[in-house]
This record gives structure tokens, C-alpha cells and sequence, in this order.
């Protein structure tokens, strides 16, 4: 296919896809199933395998459209600044959040692979799982996983985690807006994040917040628990 | 210009012709501070992605600047509202590891549940043991 036409088609697939599964999240409400990246993607995914196109194609024609996802995690600054005056006075709760919820995820992760007997690769990439797919995939890679499983990691997670926090913080007796944008952001990272500006979009910036202490936390934490696991 | 001659309130359309070049110096803004993000990166050898570091020196310089210039808001708003839509076409690449799903489906299911359990768990913990909650 020529490549201009490749690149016009399948972003018009892609942002159609897009369009038709917000459509259906607006009329049928917020569920696992109608999250845009779940109903968007399996549209997409449809088309793909009707049209017999091979997904490296179609990943070079949508690049510039995957760029985007780089400005819209710049953009978060601004309700950052925003609530600034919200978020500043937990400024030391939220991190405490970020590093406690972090260490959870990875140590739960690996004691469920040592538990199946996963072996080392396959256990490391699944490790950065709340952090945006660019970041655990190369996070990963860095420290001796699959990149691959890495992303696959971080979608599963993403799509899980937006659906379950909420419904989880009720059930732990918590009903805060900040609370629920903090976990969503820390747990299901950019997915998260949107599910928050839908929910409670006073509270995006604690979802904003999480996402970026996250990220960092854990790219710091993965070598030592990727070393200690590589271990005795 | 006198007040007869002065235009009909604007059409939609005109309104926004006006803002565009505030629109489009928003949306160069956010480009810029991406590209300064992954330009750091690289320089300094930093495992994080650039958009990551751009947001930060983005809202430093907010705080620097003391309040959100219009047309970066809009951008900002538009990119925001559509978050999603640049993730798409990543999630599709699922399709192309199906050999490594259809081998580990149940630890990756598993792993990725416990997994959320136990972050929110953690999390909501250290939150409330750190104040969070108070308020």
C-alpha cells in the first residue's frame, strides 16, 4: 500500500474506532468493556485481521498518531499547577502512597512468579506494570525481561486497574475524590489517568501526581528487586 | 475604527480563527516541552521517558510564569480529553504476541490482578498512615 495512503486510512480506522467506542462509553457508562483503549482496540484489532493487514504496517502508518501520546503526558502540568494548592498539603502522603503501592505491586508480582516458577525474564518484565508502556518497556529490556510482555503487562494492568480501584476503595471503606484519582493514577498509570478526568476531574492532578512519582519510583526500584530475584 | 463600523459579534468560526495562533503556540509549547524531556533524557542517560520529564519542567515553568496562557489551556484541555486515542494503536500490538500470551496467559492474568490488589491495598495504607485522609 502506498505509504500516504496507508497513513491517512488507518488513522481514519483508528480515530473512528476511537470516536464510535466514546460514543458507546457515553451512552452504555463507565465500564472495563466500554474503556476506549478495550472497545477502540478491539475494533481496530477487527479491522486488521479482516483486512489481512500485519500489525508492523499498520504500526508505521498510526506513528506519528502513537507520538501524540508524548504531548498529551506534557499536559498533565497544567491541572498540576492547577490544584496545586489541593495536592501540595498531601504532597508527603501521596509519596508515601506511590512508594508503598510500588513496592506492593513488584513484590506481589514476583512472589506470585516464584510461585508459578516463572522464569527470570518473563518474571522482570512483568514487573513495571503501572507505568506508561514506553517507560516498562524499556525498564524491562534495561534489566533483562521481555519488552513485549512488558507492554502487555502494562495494558492488562491499565484496563484492570481502572475498572477495580474504585469498586476497591468502597470496599475498603474509601470515598475521597483525591483518594480514588491518587490510586487510579498509581495503579493503571495514562488509562488511569483518563478513567480519573472522567470521574473526578477536580481531582485529576493527584492522578497526575501518582503517574509521575510512579514512574520514577519505579524505574529506581526495579534493578534492586530484579537483582534480589536474580539472586539465591 | 468607528463604533458603526466595528464588527457583528463573531461567528463561531471567527472566534476561532482568532484564537488559533494562541491554539497553535499552546500546542508548539507541549511539542517543545517534550522534545526538551527527551533531549534530557538522553543527555543524562535517564531510564525515564521524555514526556515524563517535560511535564515536570512544564510545570516548573508554570509556577515560574504564574498562571496558564490561554491557548496552552485549550491544547492542553483537547489532548487531555483524548488521552487515550495515541494509546490505541499500542494496545493493538497485543495482537502480535500471541505466543507469548497463549504461554504465560494465566501467570500474566494473575500476576496483573494480585498485582492491583495489593498497589491499592499498599497504597490506600500509606496514604492514610501518612495523613492523606485528613482534611
Amino acid at each position: 500500500m502506498n505509504p500516504a495512503f496507508a497513513i491517512v486510512t488507518w488513522w481514519t480506522v483508528t480515530v473512528l474506532a476511537y470516536a464510535i467506542a466514546r460514543r458507546w462509553q457515553q451512552s452504555a457508562g463507565l465500564h472495563w468493556y466500554t474503556l476506549p483503549v478495550v472497545s477502540g482496540t478491539a475494533l481496530v484489532v477487527a479491522v486488521l485481521s479482516l483486512s489481512g493487514t500485519d500489525y508492523a504496517d499498520y504500526a508505521a502508518a498510526t506513528r506519528w498518531l502513537r507520538e501524540l501520546a508524548g504531548p498529551a503526558v506534557v499536559a498533565l502540568a497544567v491541572p498540576l499547577y492547577r490544584q496545586m494548592r489541593a495536592w501540595r498539603d498531601r504532597a508527603v502522603a501521596v509519596t508515601a502512597a506511590v512508594v508503598a503501592g510500588c513496592a506492593a505491586s513488584m513484590l506481589a508480582g514476583f512472589g506470585v512468579g516464584r510461585l508459578l516458577d516463572l522464569p527470570a525474564e518473563v518474571a522482570v518484565a512483568l514487573a513495571p506494570r503501572s507505568v506508561t508502556m514506553p517507560v516498562a518497556m524499556s525498564a524491562a529490556q534495561a534489566n533483562g525481561g521481555i519488552g513485549p510482555l512488558a507492554a502487555l503487562g502494562v495494558v492488562i494492568t491499565g484496563v484492570m486497574g481502572s475498572a477495580a480501584v474504585v469498586p476497591l476503595l468502597r470496599w475498603l471503606r474509601v470515598d475521597r475524590d483525591h483518594a480514588d484519582a491518587l490510586l487510579l493514577g498509581l495503579v493503571a498509570h495514562a488509562i488511569g489517568v483518563a478513567q480519573a478526568r472522567e470521574r473526578v476531574p477536580q481531582a485529576l492532578a493527584y492522578a497526575a501526581l501518582a503517574m509521575t512519582l510512579m514512574t520514577v519510583v519505579s524505574v529506581v526500584l526495579l534493578p534492586w528487586l530484579a537483582h534480589w530475584l536474580a539472586g539465591p | 475604527m468607528s463604533p458603526a463600523e466595528s464588527p457583528a459579534p463573531a461567528h463561531g468560526l471567527a472566534r476561532r480563527l482568532r484564537r488559533l495562533p494562541g491554539l497553535l503556540a499552546g500546542a508548539l509549547t507541549l511539542v517543545l516541552f517534550q522534545l526538551a524531556g527527551d533531549g534530557l533524557a538522553r543527555l543524562m542517560g535517564w531510564p525515564i521517558p521524555g514526556a515524563v520529564i517535560g511535564m515536570v519542567l512544564l510545570w516548573i515553568a508554570l509556577c515560574l510564569f504564574g498562571r496558564v496562557p490561554q491557548g496552552l489551556d485549550v491544547a492542553a484541555s483537547f489532548l487531555l480529553a483524548h488521552l487515550l486515542l495515541p494509546l490505541i494503536p499500542s494496545v493493538a500490538a497485543i495482537t502480535h504476541y500471541r505466543g507469548v500470551l497463549a504461554g504465560h496467559a494465566m501467570a500474566i492474568v494473575l500476576i496483573c490482578g494480585v498485582g492491583v490488589l495489593a498497589s491499592v491495598v499498599a497504597g490506600i495504607a500509606a496514604y492514610r498512615m501518612a495523613g492523606g485522609m485528613k482534611s
